[in-house]
Formats: structure tokens, sequence, C-alpha cells
């Protein structure tokens, strides 16, 4: 906006004494207010009818009226208006505080009528009239297009509604007859594997004391193995020589070793019966044995450091070798577990009982299969209910760019928008891409469908979680047109789209600083 | 590798930490630094210093007073007592003996205006045990052996030195003979903090002086600390010393002793003796122990009776201050007032000269306004909800990369048509300039730095000095040096600053300086500036130096012709001639809240007016209710700016719904409305050093009630405020000082009645303001865009009357920006409500300002009853008025064509 600068004629100096001016010709009023400001009985009262005073009064440059109402030209009143004709463009109404301030508010230069230092603004209205119609005319072309696009993304959204409702009476049938299929299917699975589990009930009986009796001849093996002299009797002697039974490495299984095992039951020899209570401490302490001659076999092989000295230690630092053990041997942990006594035994299931299984098998994958259809069908149904009871626009006129993305660089990083999915930024150098937010919901403005929300995108560092406000503008054309980070991990996006365009210009949004 | 450190580094410190809480471990402790230890161990009365008789040499006609002092040790020093202006002592004391090594730095070339008045003194008594002398009202004594000083009023003393023996001035020396002196060498000659280790090449050099206040109750003073006003006693509580040593004290905590950004090492006594200063002009790192020492104990009645002045109470507050090093000088600022106290330090070391107008009003900033589409957002915005500011600001993103003096191209790709669009609406630009300059050798400003070795340099004394800022690896101009200080200046120039225009104005923070990467944030003390001295010998004094060197330089680019607005973060005795400054990196806390007015009033008394802190609290978010709190302490804070960490959400003032936005707009409006004050404030402190905002005791330092409060504050002396700083505040109670007072709320002029305290009701809308009766306040109700779009706009008048119905005030007006009122260009107008007539008359020094403002209302506040006529007492025709049958306010409608007019106006009742 171009300033003139002019010099005040001398004579204005002299008018302007407040005490005496006449009122100032009457501007900044709107042509339908006008009436208030006519002069018929000599007296003035304010629009609220607080205050009636004599005319004089009027645009003196104080402010009488609360309402200001009394001051339509001058900046005496904090809540004045001003209101600029603005010929060839539109009318605006300012405060009045701007009234001569310094800069032209209005394209008419009638809120500069008495401006500081003597500027007087050029009546830029035509140019900015111009400027409008053109402006008018691009976004009357613009909104024209995209409206008509509007219409065609109704009409594939309706036909996509159609096409999945059908979709959905299809489906619907099938469903009712896979629930059919799975509820049947699942009686005779139901059936079969009762059958089958009575059957492997009953052997599991017989297999039981089998696996009783295969242990207490592995036990009696063993006594019998100890009992070097075989008088039915295991006697301190004969254990001594046991090296499994050298719990603490020293070379021997001392008496103190053995009765930790045996107990009392040491005296005088330890009969069959007696072993076979003592067989699992028997075991325990077999099985440890077995492991530290595993790991001086392991060490050995790998060239490491014997352990055989830690395993020679002394009394008292048991403890810590075999928790050394424990850490150290990682690599054991791999190694399956010694068997336990009552796998030793494996259970063979008679005929009768096998074929009750396999029909319990084969039941049971025919119930997977149908339960598999019958989900298949319930997603489907979950997925086309979803589809259809997203909130799309008043005329699900969104649905066309539900199933695309737009993109848009900045310096660094490029913005991706899936609308109603998500929102990402990715590294133009490359690396990890970072969720700005995932689709939440319309923003509840007035009109609704002009601004959407994606939340619970990734947690800034020290800071929320990120979201993103993408607002929507009609154009002709869908397309991210700006992206930015007003605040810290809360970004906003204008997004330009058909589906934006509403059936008036006056509605449409076309311009990022109209206000939502 | 080491630049990655840096960065790595300053990453750690630009980190929002979970937990808001300063790190201690950082900074030192007296234990911890070696020479506030020697000094605070010293024995109490044990006479280390005594006088030679035969030295003392008085030249009465040249106001100096010499002689020799000698320690225990045979050491020789020689002292200067200079006798000056309103009964100023100035006391200096160096080595008698030239020291080879070192010399002893003093800052008074930047921190004294101009070299103090010398006035004659008369020798009243003169003897081989002391000398008494008379200097205007004041006498000082001196005993000789041992050593003491003191000030005397009618003969009464009020400020003794070295009452307890703890004066200390350790003579530099060389190690081997500091070896054989027996003293601990620990940490003396080298000091290690953290992972950072002081060479400390010349060796200890501390200083150090006790100084008693007798009669006094209170202290003050000593900015810049996150403390209550009155300091308190350091060595009851088994804490530190007051600390002055210039620091980035990250996330710093309120209540708390520790240094922060300024140092100002002056305090005001209040007590029997009325009010005394100290001023102790030192740029070292400074400690400074307090002890209270009350006869009989703080009760009303020995309060009482102690309030009656010159009564000769004998309570008294002991002082001790050290310095690491530099030349002991000091001043004894007799008073008897508080102001006259700050009279006699800014007729030593200056004024802030008027600001601009505009830099009274409301300053948008945050960290940051991402680009110029972002700028012209926050300007239509602001417009659109119709709050007035003056000037929106740029912190360090809008950079290329941290240099200063450059642009972020992709950011701010037409700065200049930025600022001429926000120069067609009045409004401001402020960006900052940062002393840390970016080590890269394709950035103009660094290479010419370093080609010219203008850069602070290392201890080795010839690389330069390097350490991490924000920009990384950085280095730091030598502002010590006049020719730097050049250099730095016609950066300024709008030839030289690329993208700049006369409408940018300068923010100059990290001046302490900030330096990430040094012991305790800041410069190694060994580094060395220009002439050999060590950055230990001026470190406070840097802050200045830079905000120094910006003044000479926009002073420069308008060739002399706009006065230049700085805001700085660092602050010594003397920057208030050339910035602004502000509290530093406060938290939207309540707590950070009540903090404000006491460190807002500290900074006052320490001749630094023009003050203020971040709104809202620069770390953390605050809530709605506590930024519009806070807006309303700002809208009374002489410096007014919003301002936020990057981290935290935006927080501008249409963001928190529509009453939050109202209430904030009120609280904007306010201070608008009462710009003509806030100027004529301005315009007494260049006159006399009043703090603009002060203290109550500043104000009625009579009314002992008042020496403890720092909650409330005068805003000149016709208006007291009392904000709430606490949440959920319904109601509170406010004291009205001064029994022979009366107030009247600033908006609904209910009336108080002084020495008396009321609960007043504080819903989120009302700034418990009230006006002082007896007072004239010159208002402008019309608020714009801006400060001053429209200069003819009209003044309004509030006569307040007291009890007698009287009133009186002034008003000083110009044109707002140039110097012109240099030249006369300038109007001061005195207003008086006396025996039932209104006058406002041209003021004794008025200028030639010419205008056409004039007074649109008179509001008269506390009259008897209503007037049955009101008229010009010349022509007898009457005036226009409106009575308010609820206030009992009379509203007197256009009663001056022009600002300029003498009138008189006829009361008849």
């Amino acid at each position: 906006m171009k300033l003139i600068l002019i010099l005040f004629p001398l004579i204005t100096t002299l008018l302007c004494s407040p005490m005496q001016s006449s009122p100032v010709q009457i501007v900044g009023v709107a042509p339908s207010q006008k009436v208030f400001y006519e002069n018929s009985d000599g007296y003035f009262t304010c629009k609220d009818y607080s205050f009636t005073f004599p005319f004089s009064h009027v645009n003196d440059d104080f402010c009488d009226c609360p309402d200001g109402s009394d001051e339509p030209s001058t900046a005496a009143c904090p809540n004045g208006e001003f209101y600029c004709i603005n010929s060839a463009f539109r009318p605006k109404t300012i405060p009045s505080r701007l009234v001569n301030d310094g800069f032209c508010d209005c394209c008419d230069g009638t809120d500069e009528y008495k401006s500081p230092s003597g500027l007087l603004c050029e009546n830029t209205c035509v140019e900015k009239g111009r400027q409008e119609i053109d402006r008018l005319k691009k976004y009357e072309i613009i909104h024209q297009e995209g409206y008509r696009q509007k219409l065609e993304f109704i009409e594939l959204a309706v036909h996509k509604r159609v096409e999945k409702n059908e979709e959905l009476v299809i489906l619907k049938d099938e469903i009712e007859n896979a629930s059919d299929e799975m509820y049947k299917a699942e009686l005779a699975k139901n059936d079969a594997e009762e059958l089958a589990n009575e059957a492997k009930e009953r052997h599991k009986e017989i297999a039981e004391a089998l696996k009783q009796e295969a242990l207490q001849n592995k036990i009696s093996g063993v006594f019998n193995e100890i009992d070097t002299n075989g008088d039915t009797l295991v006697s301190t002697e004969e254990l001594k020589t046991r090296s499994e039974l050298d719990t603490n490495g020293d070379g021997v299984a001392d008496e103190a070793e053995l009765r930790v095992l045996f107990g009392e039951e040491l005296e005088g020899g330890v009969t069959d019966q007696e072993f076979t209570k003592h067989w699992g401490e028997y075991q325990a302490v077999n099985r440890a044995f077995q492991r530290k001659q595993d790991e001086i076999i392991h060490a050995i092989k790998q060239g490491k450091e014997t352990r055989v000295p830690k395993l020679q230690s002394a009394n008292g630092n048991d403890q810590e070798a075999e928790e050394n053990s424990e850490s150290d041997d990682e690599p054991f942990e791999d190694e399956a577990p010694p068997p336990s006594d009552s796998e030793e035994i494996n259970i063979e299931f008679d005929a009768e009982t096998n074929a009750l299984i396999a029909t319990a098998d084969q039941t049971r994958r025919l119930y997977d299969d149908a339960k598999r259809v019958h989900d298949d069908i319930q997603g489907k149904i979950a997925e086309i209910n979803k589809f259809l009871t997203l909130d799309l626009g008043n005329d699900h006129e969104f649905y066309p760019i539900s199933e695309k993305c737009f993109s848009r660089d900045d310096r660094e990083y490029t913005y991706e928008l899936c609308p109603f999915n998500k929102v990402v930024q990715r590294p133009k150098s490359g690396g990890r891409e970072t969720s700005l937010g995932v689709w939440g919901e319309w923003e509840n403005t007035e009109h609704k469908h002009e601004a959407m929300m994606y939340n619970k995108g990734e947690r800034c560092w020290n800071g929320p979680e990120r979201n993103t406000k993408v607002i929507v503008l009609c154009g002709s054309s869908s397309e991210l047109i700006s992206v930015d980070e007003p605040d810290r991990c809360q970004y906003l996006f204008y997004f330009r789209t058909p589906a934006g365009c509403k059936e008036s210009l006056a509605e449409s949004r076309l311009h990022r600083h109209d206000e939502l | 590798m080491v630049l990655d450190i840096f960065i790595l580094l300053c990453l750690l410190v630009l980190t929002p930490q979970t937990v808001i809480a300063v790190d201690k471990g950082n900074f030192k402790t007296c234990s911890q630094s070696n020479f506030c230890q020697r000094n605070r161990n010293l024995p109490e009365g044990e006479p280390r210093y005594h006088v030679f008789p035969s030295s003392v040499t008085p030249e009465p006609d040249k106001g100096i007073l010499s002689f020799h002092i000698k320690d225990n040790n045979g050491v020789t020093l020689f002292a200067v007592l200079q006798t000056l202006q309103q009964g100023i002592l100035r006391f200096s004391l160096k080595e008698f003996h030239p020291v080879p090594t070192h010399e002893r730095f003093s800052p008074s070339e930047f921190s004294l205006d101009n070299e103090p008045t010398k006035l004659p003194f008369k020798v009243l008594s003169q003897s081989d045990t002391q000398i008494y002398i008379q200097n205007g009202e004041i006498q000082a004594q001196i005993e000789f052996s041992p050593f003491q000083l003191s000030a005397l009023r009618e003969g009464q003393p009020f400020v003794v030195i070295n009452k307890r023996n703890l004066m200390n001035f350790e003579p530099f020396m060389s190690k081997d003979d500091w070896n054989a002196s027996g003293v601990d060498v620990e940490g003396t000659w080298e000091e290690n903090f953290k992972s950072h280790r002081d060479s400390n090449p010349f060796g200890p050099s501390s200083i150090g002086i006790d100084v008693r206040f007798l009669g006094a109750k209170h202290l003050y003073g000593l900015p810049e600390h996150s403390d209550g006003l009155s300091l308190s006693d350091t060595k009851s509580d088994g804490g530190d010393p007051y600390r002055l040593y210039n620091l980035d004290v990250f996330e710093y905590e309120v209540n708390n002793r520790m240094a922060l950004y300024g140092a100002v090492p002056l305090v005001y006594s209040i007590g029997a003796n009325g009010s005394n200063g100290f001023f102790w002009l030192n740029a070292a790192e400074t400690w400074v122990d307090v002890q209270k020492v009350s006869d009989g104990g703080d009760s009303v009645v020995g309060s009482l009776l102690n309030s009656v002045f010159n009564s000769g109470g004998s309570s008294y507050i002991d002082t001790h201050w050290m310095s690491e090093t530099g030349l002991l000088d000091f001043f004894i600022l007799p008073g008897p007032t508080p102001s006259s106290v700050s009279e006699q330090y800014s007729q030593l070391t200056g004024v802030t000269p008027l600001p601009a107008l505009w830099s009274l009003g409301y300053h948008q900033c945050r960290w940051n306004y991402k680009d110029q589409e972002d700028v012209a957002q926050v300007d239509a915005n602001l417009e659109a909800n119709l709050i007035p500011y003056d000037a929106i600001w740029l912190d360090i993103e809008h950079t290329d990369g941290k240099k200063y003096f450059t642009w972020d191209a992709n950011k701010f790709p037409d700065s200049i048509a930025m600022l001429d669009k926000l120069a067609e609406r009045n409004h401001k630009l402020v960006v900052i300039i940062d002393p840390h300059i970016k080590r890269e050798d394709n950035y103009r400003i660094y290479k010419e730095l370093k080609e010219r070795g203008y850069l602070v340099k290392s201890s080795d004394g010839s690389s330069d000095y390097e350490g991490a800022c924000w920009p990384g690896g950085s280095s730091w101009p030598d502002f010590l040096s006049q020719e730097v200080r050049q250099y730095w200046s016609e950066c300024y120039l709008v030839e030289n600053y690329s993208g700049s225009t006369s409408n940018l104005h300068v923010w100059n923070d990290m001046n302490e300086p900030s330096v990430f990467t040094g012991p305790e944030v800041t410069m190694h003390k060994d580094a060395v500036h220009m002439g050999g001295w060590e950055h230990r010998d001026i470190h406070n004094l840097y802050g200045l130096l830079v905000t120094l060197g910006t003044y000479e330089g926009l002073l420069m680019r308008s060739k002399h012709q706009e006065r230049p607005f700085i805001l700085t973060r660092s602050v010594f005795p003397g920057s208030q001639r050339y910035s602004a400054v502000w509290t530093g990196d406060n938290e939207a806390s309540w707590g950070h809240l009540k903090i404000v007015v006491p460190m807002v009033l500290q900074m006052g008394l320490g001749g630094i007016p023009f003050v203020g802190s971040d709104v809202g609290g620069f770390f953390k978010h605050p809530s709605p209710e506590l930024l519009v709190r806070w807006y309303q302490v700002g809208a009374y804070s002489p410096f007014f700016r919003q301002h936020a960490h990057i981290d935290t959400p935006r927080r501008e003032p249409w963001l928190f719904g529509e009453d939050n936005l109202r209430i904030i707009r009120d609280a904007i409006t306010d201070r608008y409305q009462l710009l003509p004050y806030w100027y004529t404030l301005f315009y007494l402190h260049t006159q006399s050093g009043a703090p603009v905002v002060r203290p109550l005791w500043y104000e009625f330092p009579e009314d002992y009630n008042t020496w403890d409060m720092y909650e409330q504050a005068m805003v000149g002396s016709a208006i007291m405020i009392s904000p709430v700083t606490e949440i959920g505040q319904a109601s509170q109670e406010v004291y009205f000082p001064d029994e022979d007072s009366i107030w009247y709320d600033k908006k609904s002029f209910v009336r108080f009645t002084g020495g008396e305290t009321r609960s007043v009701s504080t819903p989120l809308d009302k700034i418990p303001v009230f006006l002082r009766g007896g007072s004239v306040i010159p208002f402008r109700m019309r608020v714009r865009r801006s400060s001053n779009p429209n200069p003819d706009d009209p003044f309004t008048l509030y006569v307040v009357l007291d009890g007698k119905q009287e009133a009186s005030g002034c008003l000083y007006w110009d044109d707002g920006h140039s110097f012109s009122y240099k030249d006369g260009n300038y109007l001061i107008r005195e207003f008086s409500y006396k025996n039932g007539e209104f006058s406002s008359a041209a003021g004794a020094t008025s200028g030639g300002f010419s205008t056409k403002s004039w007074i649109e209302r008179i509001l008269v506040i506390g009259l008897k009853g209503k007037p049955i006529k009101v008229a010009l007492s010349s022509s007898g025709d009457e005036l226009f008025t409106k009575w308010d049958l609820d206030s009992k306010t009379l509203e007197i409608r256009k009663p001056v064509e022009n600002i300029k007019t003498d009138v008189k106006i006829r009361f008849s009742f």
C-alpha cells in the first residue's frame, strides 16, 4: 500500500482545537446506521439508551456512550467501531483504535482522515476490487471444478457402498452357513475327542503301572551294581567307591557326603527298599556328577583352561564353584536336559486307541477348517462394516482419497498423509520413518469435515506424542499443500481436495487463511 | 573429535531434564573456592593492619587523604580516601611498591559514569592515633592502630570499616615467597574444580574487608540473586555467603544465595541511622557474608524504637566482602534516606538514559518464531485479538547455524521485507546477538576477529580461547579492548549487517559469558584479555562490555539520532547506561512468579531500573491461571516480555480461551494506558537515579512495617501493586503503608486507610493496584496498535486527593525515540490540586517540545463532596463534568485543548 505524504494546510491547525471544533463529517458509519446520526432535535441518545446529551458531543473526540456509539468517526471510544465503505471493494468494520493511527486499514483510506504526520492513504479499493474479482473468478473455477469432482467422488462412494452392501448381504448368508458348518464340526470334534480321551485315559493307567515296574527294575539294576558283594545290602564301603557320590569333588565319597544322601539308613547298610526311597536324591547327585564330567570334556575340547581345579576345590568353596559354573556355562544351557525317569519309557497306544485318536484329529482338522472359513467371512464383514461406518463425509465424498496417500517435501523430510489411516515423516536422507499420528477423528468444527486429527504418533524425546491436524480445503485436485510444526511435535497440514468443496462458493474454504 | 564432544556437551545443556532443578554440583560453594575459604576463616578481632602515622597526608583542597598501611608481615600498602559529592567517601588500597608480575584491575573506567568529583574537606583533628575530617555533612575518622575507618553524621558513626579486623590484602608475590609465608599452598596457586584446572599463574591476591552498619535492621541489594529482598544472615544458617560471579545457571532455584547472571556489589541498610549504602567496586569473583546482630531482638517494640531515625539503636549488621583479586576500592554512600543512597550511587555509576517509549510496551517473544510466515501470523493474531504490542522477538534459531549477524535464508528469505512490514504498523523486531562466535573459517566475523587477534586468548596467552556454546566450538571477542568493541559496533551498521534495517533492535544473551564446556559454565579464569589481564580480573564486567559495544554500534547506526534498545542478561555496575535486563531463564511455577517482584526490586536498587521477567516462565508450560497472573505482574514490571523455551507448547495470549484472553488483554491495556506515567518515571530516574519500581520501604522508610516486605511494591511514588502470586487465591491481605496516607483501588476507587492491612478480593481478573492519595497520574486511555502510532492522542489525568484534599504530580513527554530532548525538545508539566483549584503549569525546566496532544479528561478521586461548579479560573467558563455517585469521582470532560497550555480550574463547593 502506497502512502502519499502531504503537508497539512495551515488552516487545519486552527480548526482542530478540540474545544471549539464543530463535529467532523460523519465518516465511518454504515449506511444502515446513518439514521442514528441525523441531528433532528439537537440531542443524541446512545444506541444502548444509556445517555442523552447535546448533539455537539457526537464525534467531538470524547467518548460519552459506554457502547461507543457517539464517536463513530474518531478513536475516542475503546470499544468503538469504524465502518469503511470501500466502494468497488468490500465494506469493512475496523476497531476505532485503528482510526488515524498512521496505517491505512481501509482501502478507501477513510480511516486515516487525520493521520499523524499528515499521511494520506491512496484509495486502493478499485485495484483491490479487481484483484478480488480475479481471485473470486479463479476460486470460482477451482470451486466449480472441485465441486464437479466432488460429485464424482460421491458417485464413486455410492457405488462402492452399494458394492459393499451387496457383498455384505452375500457374506451374511455365507456366515450363517459357515456358522452352521462350524457348529456341526465342533460337535463332531467334541464327540471324537471325548472318545479318544477316554481310551487314552484307560491306556494311561496301564502304562503307569508298566512305568513303575521299569523304574523299579532300573533302581534294582543300580543297587545290584553297587552291591558288589551281592549281600542285598549296600554298605558304606561299597558306596564310598562310587565317584558320582563324591559331591564335593575331593576324590572320595566320604561318610558325611553319604549321610546327606541316606541319613540314618546308612547304618548297617542300605536295603533295596531304602535305596528306592532315596532314589530321587541319588539321581540328583548322579546328574550333577554327569554334568561336571561333561563340562570337563567340553573344556578340554575347547582347549580352554580345565575346570578340574575348581572341582577339586576345598569344602566351603563348593557353593561358589557351583554358582560360577552355573553362570559360566551358558553353552550347556542349550543342551537337552537329562531325560526324566517318567519319560524313559515310551508308551505305545494300542490299535483301538490309536484309531480313536486319529478320528479325533481328523474331526479337529475339519472343525479348524470350518472355523477358518467362518472367521474369514466375519473378518470381511467387520472390514465392510468399518468402511460403512467410517465418517467419510456427509455424502461419503472423502471415499476416493481414503484409498490413497499424499506426500509433500520440505527441506529435510518427506511427509505422507494417508487419509483415515496415518501420517508419517521420512527423512529425505534416508532412515527410519516416524509416525506423526494415526487416524483419530474429525475435529468438532462448526461444519464438521473441515479438520482431521491424527493422534498417538511416536512420542517425542522428552515430549508429548506427536499428532497432526489436517485442515481440509476445497481444491480442484487432491494435494497436500503445506506442512508445518507450529508447536513442538504438533503438526499442522493443509490439504486441498474436491471432497472439501461445498455446494456454494461462499461456503467453500479455498485459502489457507480462511478462518475456521 | 574435540568438536564432537563440544556438540555433545551442547546437547546435554540443551536437554530439558525431567526434574527441573539446578545442578548445584556444577557451581562452587565457598568451601570449593580457595580464596573464599581463606578470607572467611580469618580470625576475627586480630589486628593485622596499621596506619603509619607520619605517612598521613591530607590534601583538603584536592579532597584526597593518602597514607600508608603496614601489615603484620611488614608489607606496605598505599591507601587513599577521597571525599566526593553528597558526603560520599571513596577508599582504595593497593601495593605501595609496584608489583612486577601483575597489576590490580579496576573496573572504574567502565562502571563509573565519569571520574567522581572530589570535594574539599576540612581536617577537624589529627593526632598520632587518628585523623578526623569533615566532608559536607559527613565526617570520616581514621583510627591508625589497628586501621579502622568510620563514617559519621553529626558525630554519630553509621558505617565502620574493619571493625572486626577482617581486612585482608594479599600482595602479589612470587611462589617461593608465598611458600615461605607458611600459608597452605593447596589450591592457592592452582585450583581444581571438577575436571577444570585453574593455573592461577600470579598466585593469590585476594582482598577483603568487613563493614558494620550501625543501627541497621535490614540490608538490601547485591543483585542478582533469586532471594527475598532483605538479605538473610549468611552465618546463622550454616550456608554460603552471597556470591557475585556472573554465571549461566541452568534452571536456577528460588530463595537461594547462589550466583546468577549479574553482579552489583551494592547494599542499602535501613534502621536507626536511616539508610546508608556501601558499594564495592570490583569485577572479580566476590562473596559477601551478612551477619545480623540485634540488641532487642526483632520485637515490634525494638523495631519501633529503632525506627525513630538517629535515635542510636544499638543493633547492627556486619558484612564481610571478599574478592579474588583486583583493586580494593569501595564507596560509603551516606544516605540518609533510601532515595539519597540511590541518588548517590547513580551519581557514581550513571543512570539509564531515557528509553525509547516503544521499549516500555509489550514484547512478544519465543524461542523461536520459526520463520517469516510465523512472524506474520503472530503479528496478525495479536492484531486480530486487539492486543497492542511493540516488538516481536527472534531467538537464536533465526541465524544461519548460530552465526550471529546472519539469517537462516530458508526461514527468513527476505528479512528486510519482514522488518519493513512490521515498521508499517509501528512494530519493531528484536533479534538475539550473542557474544560467542562460531569457529568457522567461512564465517566472516569469526575470520576477521581471528585474523586481527581480537579474540580472548587461552591461558598460554597466544592461542585463541575455545569453548562450546550454541554453535558448538566458539571463541569470544575480547570486549575489554576498545578496538574490539569498535569492530563489534560496526557489525551493527546496516551496511555491514545484511538483512537488517534500523527497525531491528538487539538482545545480548549468554554474556556472562556462558561457556558450556568451561568451569561453572563460564570462561576459564586464566584466559587472557588484552593488556595481559586475566579473565579472573574482569569476569563480572564482561557482560557490560558486550552491551557497551552494542550500544555504541546502535548509536553509530542511527548517527546518534535514535535511542538504542538492548536487552542483556548479564549486568555489572554501569550496565544501566546501556541496557535493559531480564531475570534470566526462570520456570513456569508459582514459586518463580513470587520471586519476580523481589528480583525486580533488587535490580532497581542496584541502579538498573529497566528490568523484568520472562512472562509465563521460560522453562515448562504454565497453567492458564499462572500465565494470566504472570501477565499481571509483567504489566507492572518495567520490562514486559513474554518468552518461552523451545520445548514448551505455544503460549501466545489467544491460546487459552476467550476469558483468559480478555484478562490478559486487560493487563496489557493497563500497561499501555499507563505509559505516560512509566515514561515519566524513567525520566525521573534520569534525574535522581530512583528505581522505577521500588520497595515500599524506599518510599516509606519510616514505616518499619514495610522493611521486611517484598511482595508488594511501588511503581513510582503514586502506585502500589500487590500482585497475586499464588494459585487459586480468591483474596489477599494487602498492607497499606503510612498511616497518613489514603489509598484507592485503581479500578473501583474503593478507599483504604494507610497503616492498615486489609483483605481484598482477587478474582482472576483482578490486579491489586492502588493509587496513593496526593498524586496526579498521567494516562493515555486510547490504546492503539503499539505505544505511539498517533502522537496527538490526548492524555487523561487522575487527580487522587489525599486527606488534605491535595495532590500533585508531573508528566514528562517528548518524541519518544530520538535524542532531540537533549536539545530541549521535551515538555514537563507540573500538576497540582490545592485549595479547590487544579493547576497545570510548565515545569521549571520545561523544554520546547511542540505537540497537538491535549487533555481529554481529568478524573478527580477522593473529593469530599460533589462540587457545585467546576470552571476555568481565568474565564469563569464552566466545564462539563460528570459525578459518579458510586465511586465519588468527578470526571471533567475535555478540559484542556493542548497539554502545553497552562490552566487553572476552580472547584466550587
